[in-house]
């Protein structure tokens, strides 16, 4: 699975260089027999098919790295950052009790109007 | 300013690839030592006439194929790996750029455009000197390769006299593109031959290269195939040098374009594809 890194990050390809490269190496050596600069050999066509292959390695793994594509992803805000733990029931409201916990599969009813609003408000008031 | 940079990059590249190979083609201004029609044969010199002043009989008529012998390959090799075992071979060696021809052979070999109008010519007479063209320079070297035009034909008379072959096997090839092998029992004692070689008809279609050739033709050898060997039996004709298959651009033939498609094609793909690249994801 990708992920996004604040750092970029180098990613190297000798395999597609590898492979370009071959392509690459046959064409310049089937250039060059075509227009009669290296005599028609089977071996020399596989050198050059084999040369231009390990020169796409070297330059897909020691290449200069291409700049990464856009800016980097910026840091969630300070304000969204998940804290560290949510904070307790008690510390919260130290005088109340915990409600019970709900049975599982049971839908917990609303809240009544007003009535845990106004104590809220009593206790900001204090 | 960039688009005007890569308009001259353009019109300079294109300008080396039409310009170059008539600028390579360039002819020569020495003058002929060798009379070819010599070498001809008097039934075949009324075939002949020296139509572009060059000096090389030019072609009326296309001559007609040479008889093949009893134990001439008539077919070549019918699968891919039979024809790779047959052109390839180790004893091919492009770091000798001269030519030979050893033995009692001689004759003279001419090659035609498609129109009939000679392209090259090369000559031996036999004796102790190498292989010449017309002007009396070494023939058949790296450097002075004999120009075939894929597109034309190339016309042949040679001898082995005063020598007379019998049950005679020889063979003709260059790696990577053709080999030729035959013989005969030659019961009707015959030590001459002529004929032409239609390039034109036979090749699917026209190309440019450099090769080198080689060929050995062994007296009393006997049906069995001839093989590559260091040493032939005496008596022998041993052959080897250069031929550029010459006649259009090669920028044009099919191998260039296929070249040219391939080569930008790696290029592109290890310059923009396989280059290392910084990402933000992992």
């Amino acid at each position: 699975m990708l992920t996004t890194s604040q750092e970029p990050v180098l990613h190297r390809h000798p395999i597609r260089g590898a492979i370009w490269g071959l392509v690459m190496g046959f064409g310049v050596i089937l250039l060059l027999m075509v227009l009669r600069i290296v005599p028609v050999m089977i071996p020399t066509a596989i050198i050059y098919a084999v040369v231009g292959g390990v020169v796409g390695i070297l330059w897909g793994v020691f290449g200069p790295p291409k700049r990464p594509k856009g800016r980097a992803p910026r840091p969630y805000p300070a304000s969204m950052e998940p804290q560290a733990s949510a904070p307790l029931y008690e510390e919260v409201y130290p005088d109340k009790a915990r409600p019970p916990a709900s049975p599982p599969g049971e839908v917990p009813m609303p809240m009544e109007m007003g009535e845990d609003e106004d104590d809220a408000d009593e206790e900001s008031d204090a | 300013m960039k688009r005007w940079r890569n308009l001259l990059l353009a019109v300079g590249v294109f300008g080396l690839m039409a310009i170059a190979p008539f600028a390579a083609a360039g002819g020569s201004a020495d003058e002929a030592v060798v009379d070819l029609f010599e070498f001809i044969p008097e039934q075949f010199r009324d075939d002949f006439e020296d139509r572009n002043d060059d000096g090389i009989p030019d072609l009326k008529e296309v001559p007609p194929e040479g008889i093949p012998g009893i134990w001439d390959d008539q077919f070549g090799e019918v699968d891919e790996d039979a024809f790779i075992a047959a052109v390839g071979s180790e004893s091919f060696d492009t770091d000798d750029k001269g030519s030979s021809l050893t033995g009692p052979c001689k004759g003279v070999a001419i090659s035609y455009d498609a129109d009939g109008l000679s392209v090259d010519a090369m000559v031996d007479r036999g004796g102790p000197e190498p292989l010449l063209d017309i002007y009396g320079n070494q023939k058949m070297t790296r450097s002075n390769p004999l120009n075939v035009d894929t597109r034309g034909t190339l016309v042949y008379f040679g001898s082995s006299q005063p020598e007379t072959f019998h049950d005679h096997r020889w063979f003709l090839k260059a790696e990577g593109v053709f080999k030729d092998d035959g013989g005969d029992p030659n019961p009707r004692d015959k030590n001459r031959n002529a004929g032409s070689v239609d390039f034109g008809s036979l090749l699917p279609f026209p190309f440019t290269a450099l090769i080198v050739a080689e060929g050995a033709w062994v007296d009393g050898w006997g049906p069995d195939e001839l093989p590559d060997m260091e040493v032939y039996p005496e008596p022998n004709c041993v052959g080897r040098g250069w031929v550029a298959f010459v006649g259009p651009n090669p920028w044009l033939t099919a191998p260039g374009i296929l070249a040219m498609l391939f080569a930008a094609a790696g290029f592109t793909g290890v310059l923009f594809n396989a280059r290392p690249a910084l990402s933000w994801r992992e």
